[in-house]
């Protein structure tokens, strides 16, 4: 079944919506799901996040730094974002690093920045390990690597 | 000693999650089905894995994935899931703590192959499903304790001299200083059942996957080398009182009328030191690795084909262990 709301992909979410005391069917696709709900949650009304939204709370799940002290987990992925500076330091203490050197997520992204991620976190690891020869060489990999693809 | 009668598998683990969606802790029930189905549909479609429901499985059935490290005890039971590959090495379990853990156990001391495999089986899902990442940190995670690689390489190990010769404690703190854990068999928090202990990396983030790979197995290379050692001091010692203690426990096993899984795991332990000091002499060293799972509650009533209550299950599990240990004795010419 196609997305009732772009009619371009295939629908992944399906559900009832109540609108004007009928009841209407909704099929969404991922896409069209992930917009709807970051719609819904800017009204605080919604079935996917509920969040209690407060100033020190993530915008997108409304989990507070408090929550996380006292169970050690986090609301959604976004926690992350609005509590980087934080995290970093508990991070930091808790695993010894804060930087990923592992596996990278290429999906979605073009071949420039995909590029550009590889260099990057050669340069990190170069620097990680006092290699600054090394590093200044990436450095001008990456800035011709830019120039090349019309970024500043 | 064969490094096989030490290391009895490797398994790794990957953390993963879905950007925009809020993680298990804090999901509401449309959250939680529309993961469960977005994650099981693309394991099916792309993967062709065999997937399941908590919510339609029975009791029964719950308790037999857990007794076979299919799924853990703290996967979500109305909103949970899990995918399986048809070899049933690898399994991916929705909605625990994060919202995919796949994992893939194999036999003997492989992290390497093990990686692959579910390296491979990774890359498909992330081609299908927007996973939560960070150029910063890596894949996000719902504990930080697990960001950036998502990754828990961990080792199952037999390790009865070290335990007995009061080793572990010391190597324990050893191997700390080097990042890499060691614990009960159940993992985090359990005490060890059997002489069997779970090595595994501390940290996910600063290291490649091949890094912590390697270190974990340069950690339990050392382990072994250890044992083997205490082995032969075991051997040497000519402990008149511990070869009886293991005797006894083999005449106990392979003679009694009930047999509770506690008791068991403590005689089993002992019969596979004492095959491994040469006392006892069996066919296969590694039946006991398939007796561990065949005795455990849920997979003895399977096996039985009925119902069986507590006593019932202690006096089934008693004979079944007496009736493959007997075939696996080899007689002195």
């Amino acid at each position: 079944m196609l997305c009732t709301n772009c009619g371009n992909n295939l629908a992944v979410y399906h559900t009832t919506k109540d609108l004007d005391g009928k009841k209407i069917e909704v099929h969404l696709c991922n896409d069209c799901m992930v917009k709807q709900f970051s719609i819904e949650n800017s009204n605080s009304n919604n079935n996917f996040f509920n969040p209690i939204i407060s100033n020190d709370s993530c915008k997108f799940c409304g989990c507070t730094f408090e929550e996380f002290s006292k169970t050690g987990l986090l609301g959604c992925p976004n926690c992350y974002d609005f509590f980087r500076d934080k995290l970093k330091s508990v991070i930091g203490k808790l695993q010894g690093s804060t930087i990923h050197y592992g596996k990278e997520n290429f999906k979605g992204i073009t071949e420039y920045e995909k590029e550009f991620m590889e260099l990057n976190k050669q340069l990190k690891e170069a620097v990680y390990l006092e290699d600054y020869e090394l590093a200044s060489s990436l450095k001008e990999q990456i800035l011709k690597l830019k120039d090349i693809n019309g970024y500043k | 000693m064969d490094i096989n009668n030490v290391v009895l598998s490797s398994r790794i683990r990957l953390a993963r999650n879905i950007k925009d969606m809020p993680f298990p802790n804090r999901q509401t029930k449309s959250s939680a089905n529309y993961l469960l189905d977005l994650v099981l549909n693309v394991a099916k479609e792309n993967l062709d894995f065999e997937t399941f429901k908590m919510s339609n499985l029975s009791e029964e059935e719950i308790a037999t994935c857990m007794e076979n490290n299919i799924i853990s005890k703290d996967i979500d039971l109305n909103y949970g899931g899990y995918a399986i590959s048809s070899d049933e090495t690898v399994s991916i379990m929705v909605n625990e703590e994060d919202h995919i853990r796949m994992q893939c156990i194999i036999t003997g001391l492989n992290l390497k192959k093990v990686y692959d495999i579910i390296n491979d089986i990774d890359t498909v899902l992330m081609q299908n499903l927007d996973y939560a990442y960070d150029s910063e940190l890596g894949f996000l995670t719902a504990c930080p304790s697990n960001v950036g690689t998502g990754i828990r390489a961990s080792v199952m190990m037999f390790l009865p001299a070290l335990t007995i010769s009061g080793g572990l404690e010391e190597l324990s703190s050893t191997l700390k200083n080097l990042g890499i854990t060691i614990r009960g068999m159940s993992g985090e928090g359990s005490e060890s059942k059997g002489y069997i202990y779970q090595i595994s990396n501390e940290t996910t983030l600063g290291k490649s996957e091949k890094q912590i790979i390697q270190e974990v197995e340069s950690a339990v290379i050392k382990i072994y080398t250890l044992e083997a050692e205490t082995i032969d001091k075991i051997k040497e010692s000519n402990d008149v009182n511990l070869f009886d203690t293991i005797l006894r426990a083999f005449g106990t096993l392979t003679n009694c009328y009930k047999l509770s899984s506690s008791e068991y795991f403590e005689l089993s332990s002992l019969t596979k030191l004492g095959s491994e000091l040469g006392l006892i002499k069996l066919k296969h060293n590694d039946i006991f690795d398939e007796l561990n799972y065949a005795i455990k509650p849920a997979n003895l009533i399977k096996l039985s084909g009925k119902y069986l209550n507590e006593l019932e299950r202690d006096i089934f599990r008693a004979n079944y262990v007496k009736k493959m240990l007997k075939s696996e004795i080899l007689e002195d010419e």
